[in-house]
């Protein structure tokens, strides 16, 4: 290949400035939903015998966004 | 890379960046709290708008209840605030025609109502209880309640505290609850006089109830779990 056609290659952005902003609003948001939503989903307790959560998968804490339920829950409804 | 170039990526790249920038502010604390409160408080005004206290929550028939001894306990500080029953009394104030303290056999001469409705938790678990009372709406004629108040606000013997808005107090279902299964409520689940409302959340069903206060506006404390940052609505 010569330089001049090394040149000639050019990047082109096939869609406008704002789907592309909203694309990566979305990627945030959605990022945002699922680590609240995992860390809402980690504070189903168990009541022993009367509610029991063994059926429920233990899922790390580190993968859960907004640090307890009430600030998931906030992250959460802000993103909706 | 030519000051040209450079100059064109400091404006078209840093706009192409804000998503990116915006992620990262949502890192720091002091951006993302006031950023999450405000779209809590949104959620809050939509659903109150929008869903509001208009609907009724479903009841069910006694073969759907879960048994009294299935019926968890849930408490925030003790189980037990050890109530003085026989000299309970409410403190009723604020903006109402008859303040002062009422017994509970003047709660239980307004008329009883007895549903079978789901309890449902913030933290994900419900259960169907079998619960008696009176309707709050009685009792707000019965205390005289002002028209132009706007909330109510309770306190608790053992320190918790809530407020609800007048329009669901005024819920057909929302009740002064003193019974649960048919039994006077017992120690652990509020005993004497509970808040029992099946469009809100558990966390808004206030136990051990002490003051009752009518008001048109509130205050900073708005609720224990509220104020700890959940959803002051709290509808369902």
């Amino acid at each position: 290949m010569s330089t001049r056609a090394a040149n000639s290659i050019r990047a082109v952005y096939e869609h406008p400035y704002m789907v592309r902003l909203c694309h990566w609003l979305t990627a945030i948001s959605l990022t945002l939903m699922i680590g609240s939503g995992i860390e809402i989903f980690r504070a189903f307790p168990s009541f022993s015998t009367k509610i029991p959560e063994n059926d429920i998968a233990d899922i790390p804490s580190w993968l859960g966004v907004g640090g307890w339920l009430g600030g998931a829950l906030q992250l959460h409804y802000t993103f909706m | 890379m030519t000051e040209r170039d450079f100059k064109r990526l400091s404006r078209r790249e840093m706009l192409k960046l804000s998503p990116l920038a915006f992620a990262g502010a949502m890192l720091f604390k002091t951006v993302r709290t006031p950023i999450a409160e405000a779209g809590l408080r949104f959620s809050d005004w939509v659903s109150e708008k929008q869903i509001g206290a208009r609907r009724l929550a479903e009841t069910f028939s006694d073969s759907k209840v879960v048994s009294f001894e299935k019926f968890p306990y849930n408490y925030y500080d003790v189980l037990n605030p050890e109530v003085d029953l026989d000299s309970w009394k409410l403190t009723v104030e604020g903006e109402v025609m008859r303040p002062g303290e009422y017994r509970l056999d003047q709660i239980r001469e307004l008329p009883r109502i007895s549903q079978n409705t789901r309890h449902i938790c913030v933290e994900g678990w419900d259960v169907i209880g079998s619960f008696g009372g009176a309707r709050i709406s009685d009792f707000l004629d019965m205390i005289g309640a002002s028209d132009s108040a706007r909330f109510i606000e309770v306190d608790c013997a053992d320190d918790y505290y809530s407020s609800i808005d007048m329009k669901s107090a005024r819920h057909s279902q929302s009740l002064l609850c003193y019974e649960m299964y048919g039994r006077p409520l017992d120690a652990g689940h509020g005993a004497p006089l509970r808040l029992q409302m099946p469009i809100k959340l558990g966390y808004k069903q206030a136990k051990y109830l002490v003051t009752f206060r009518v008001s048109s506006m509130l205050g900073v404390r708005k609720g224990y779990w509220e104020d700890l940052g959940y959803s002051w609505y709290g509808g369902i």
